[in-house]
């Protein structure tokens, strides 16, 4: 194995596994691992557009221009899960690849559309095949669920025994609807992966499209030196990427993922990573055509591609009679949210209390899988800050704790025509008991308590509709499109304390 | 062949059915069942107090000193019992906030129980707020672990069983934690606190921390369910921590400034006395509390201080 294979290997490892831990939740929210998550992943650093994404972006730019598509093989957590399965595929069955020409067609108008909606306006095509944010959508909506129904199981057999190790994971953020949509990604990226590697990374991923359309005349490449190459075939069987046609002695620069794989299995060292000569004098008549065919390609999938604006107006137009959803504190309100997350859904997985879950189409179609508060199956903990804290593109702006016990994601209004005490005279009150600011309070009527509100002091965090008893629920928080600020909550006069006093028994 | 019923037989196997059912009745001990009856309070004997009241002192200090009134927390535990310890842990508060059980105290009764042979000592809370920071934050679980228990989690249905709630008609059944059910003994460690909707919440509240599916008692009548199911499982000893009392905006609070240290502890055998006794530090009338006077009218305690024994101790410091 060589060098570079190691290296390699190395690199990947630890992006992978920190990855990976992140989403399990393995370190922790504050750790300085998670800072530099955006700074490893490109549509994330693109987004947040931190002085350090851009030197981050920079550096790959040259990079790649220089040694080809090392983010594919180095950083991309999707590229070295795909490795994995393939790995996994090959203890099963012996596989053999075979050099395939890249599919322009499908390629370049995918990266055209992807490119543009990054720059102009916001589609579901970055949020979809952004390989970050699939791959922590699979750790979400999927392995996460997995490991935790594997835990609860374990968990109720040592119950039985009187044991409590193993605590109870609650799953209900998981959405049918989601899952299903994550799954048919799942499948689609896996299956090929494991009888044909990069399949996803050459066809649909339009990052690889684009780092690319730079390798392609990168200065180092895989070479064959063609008075020694005996034209065994090893580094076609081998090449994940499916780049090399060892007939012709071709590497196709543009799809070659980096991975240094084909150099160990070469017999006698024909093939060699090394500085290439320009490689334009090189390029046959028929390549040239073809050439000119991608730009047309190209040209023509970014004109379409203006007619996108209106049609994202024309669905913003449609869904703006529909409840707005809550979003996330930090976030800034609904625009700002939307506009940058790539729903990569890692504040799903951070969220302690699982209050933010996945949404199908809350925020219209163009906004497919982004997170919302779901205020029926939990709500936002008061001393908590966690999503603000590991959110990759800006989306969810990093807030002190402070702060965010003062943003007004939206306010609770109170339905007296079904509220326990209005309309039974029964003293119940769980809203007020779990306000944290007491924006929601108790105020004699008659025999019984029933509740108010003060919007000043409501941060929107979602409790009282949470543990609203009432069916249909008599108190709901309504999102505020954008995020106010709420005043602190002073509780009344203070309770002062007698110096002198006794403590004497009252009884 | 098929053998007719007559008229004859079937009365005399109406007879015979009604007899044994009245001898069953009559000697087994299925009281209720055309009335609302609770068996005859009992006190405690001999020089046993009900109540024991002590003020002046640290939370752990008062409670060493006041449970040698009962000679000592063997009086409550025998060797090789598994106890439940129920502390106030509803919130992802810090100790001097007064929001939950003060940690020290429920680390020195873990100890004592220890200390007197139990087996098993389980302590938990069904959360308000996330369990995991709750446990942590409060310091309750460090004072339990490091005294010899153990922190039981109580945040999913997994936990609870379904028990029948026995002479109630508001609530008949509820989810009880499975380790509540099992346990020989219950020693019920509430925080006295005021309760924006059942004015104040002491030992018979604190048991909507060992119901899953509270959300009941609050569409059906909170202070009628409190003390109703408070006739379920009486704990075999209470102990208030009314060190510092939170004052209002409870039961949650919103800032020390709720606080007042009120340095006292009460310590009964009788969970409506001890309510009584706590809603008396707190500054209200138990009559005044509806889940008070109905506890004490269905007979699951006394709130009538005046008639019981009381001992009280003053500690200096």
């Amino acid at each position: 194995m060589s060098k570079a294979q190691w290296c390699r290997r190395g690199v990947a490892t630890l992006v992978f596994a920190g990855l990976t831990g992140i989403f399990f939740g393995l370190f922790s929210v504050s750790g300085g691992l998670i800072r530099l998550l955006p700074l490893s992943q490109i549509v994330p650093a693109l987004r947040i557009l931190s002085l350090g994404g851009i030197i981050f972006l920079f550096i790959l730019l040259v990079l790649t221009a220089l040694c080809g598509r090392l983010y594919c093989s180095f950083l991309c957590p999707l590229g070295i899960y795909q490795d994995v399965i393939l790995w996994l595929g090959g203890r099963f069955k012996k596989l053999h690849l075979r050099y395939q020409a890249p599919l322009y067609r499908v390629k370049i108008p995918l990266a055209a559309l992807f490119l543009l909606s990054l720059l102009l306006h916001r589609t579901p095509l970055v949020i979809l095949l952004d390989p970050y944010a699939q791959y922590g959508r699979f750790i979400t909506n999927l392995f996460k669920p997995f490991v935790g129904i594997l835990n609860n199981g374990a968990g109720v057999i040592l119950e039985w025994f009187g044991f409590y190790r193993l605590p109870f994971i609650h799953l209900h953020y998981v959405n049918p609807a989601v899952f299903t949509v994550v799954f048919a990604f799942f499948i689609a990226v896996s299956l090929p992966a494991a009888v044909k590697g990069r399949w996803y990374c050459n066809t649909l991923c339009p990052l690889g499209t684009i780092l690319g359309a730079l390798s392609r005349h990168s200065l180092f490449r895989i070479r064959f030196n063609e008075t020694t190459c005996v034209t065994c075939g090893n580094c076609e069987r081998e090449c994940k990427a499916r780049c090399i046609d060892s007939r012709t002695r071709r590497v196709d620069s543009g799809e070659c993922v980096s991975c240094f794989n084909c150099l160990a299995v070469c017999p006698n060292g024909s093939l060699s990573f090394s500085a290439a000569p320009w490689a334009r004098s090189s390029v046959s008549g028929r390549e040239k055509r073809g050439a000119s065919e991608k730009r047309r390609t190209f040209l023509k999938a970014f004109f379409l591609s203006f007619v996108l604006p209106g049609t994202a107006r024309m669905s913003r137009e449609a869904y703006r009679d529909r409840m707005a959803p809550v979003t996330p504190p930090g976030s800034l309100g609904e625009a700002h949210f939307s506009s940058k997350c790539i729903a990569c859904n890692l504040c799903v997985s951070v969220c302690p209390n699982n209050v933010l879950v996945p949404s199908l189409f809350d925020y219209g179609w163009q906004g497919i899988l982004q997170p919302k508060m779901n205020y029926g199956i939990s709500f936002c903990s008061y001393e908590c800050n966690a999503c603000s804290q590991v959110c990759p593109t800006g989306a969810i702006r990093p807030i002190s704790i402070d702060l965010k016990k003062t943003v007004q994601l939206g306010v609770s209004f109170i339905e007296q025509r079904y509220c326990i005490p209005y309309v039974h005279r029964r003293d119940c009150g769980a809203c007020a008991e779990h306000c944290p600011t007491k924006a929601v309070y108790m105020v004699r009527k008659g025999e019984v308590f029933v509740p108010e509100t003060n919007p000043k002091v409501c941060i929107g965090c979602g409790v009282c509709e949470y543990v609203c008893p009432a069916r249909p629920k008599a108190i709901t928080v309504t999102a505020h499109a954008v995020h106010r600020t709420a005043m602190l909550p002073d509780g009344g006069e203070a309770i002062t304390q007698d110096k002198s006093v006794t403590y004497e028994l009252p009884f | 062949m098929q053998k007719k019923i007559t008229r004859r037989t079937f009365l005399k196997k109406c007879l015979w059915i009604s007899a044994l059912t009245t001898i069953h009745i009559i000697t087994s001990k299925t009281r209720g069942l055309f009335g609302e009856a609770l068996p005859d309070y009992e006190g405690t004997a001999g020089d046993i107090p009900d109540l024991v009241g002590i003020t002046g002192g640290k939370p752990v200090a008062m409670f060493e000193k006041g449970i040698e009134a009962f000679g000592g927390m063997s009086y409550f535990i025998k060797k090789g019992e598994t106890v439940v310890v129920k502390p106030n842990i509803g919130w992802d508060k810090t100790p001097e906030e007064g929001a939950n059980t003060d940690p020290d105290l429920v680390g020195a009764i873990v100890r004592h129980c220890v200390g007197c042979g139990a087996k098993k000592v389980w302590v938990f809370d069904h959360t308000c707020n996330n369990w995991k920071a709750c446990y942590e934050n409060s310091g309750i679980k460090q004072a339990v672990e490091d005294n010899g228990g153990m922190m039981v989690p109580a945040h999913a249905e997994q936990y609870y069983g379904r028990v029948t709630v026995p002479h109630s008609d508001v609530i008949r059944q509820a989810l009880v934690h499975e380790t509540l059910l099992e346990a020989d003994r219950f020693i019920n460690v509430p925080v006295l606190k005021h309760h924006g909707s059942a004015r104040v919440t002491i030992s018979m509240k604190n048991l909507m921390g060992v119901v899953y599916d509270r959300g009941y008692f609050h569409t059906t009548g909170l202070h009628e369910c409190i003390a109703d199911f408070a006739a379920l499982r009486k704990p075999d000893v209470v102990i208030v921590d009314a060190y510092r009392v939170m004052l209002k905006n409870g039961p949650r609070g919103v800032s020390p400034n709720d606080i007042a240290y009120k340095r006292m502890q009460v310590i009964s055998t009788d969970m409506v006395a001890a309510d009584a006794a706590g809603a008396k530090i707190f500054g209200v009338e138990p009559e005044t509390i509806p889940h008070i006077a109905r506890a004490h009218q269905k007979g699951v305690g006394r709130m009538d201080l005046d008639n019981l024994r009381i001992q009280r101790i003053k500690m200096a410091g």
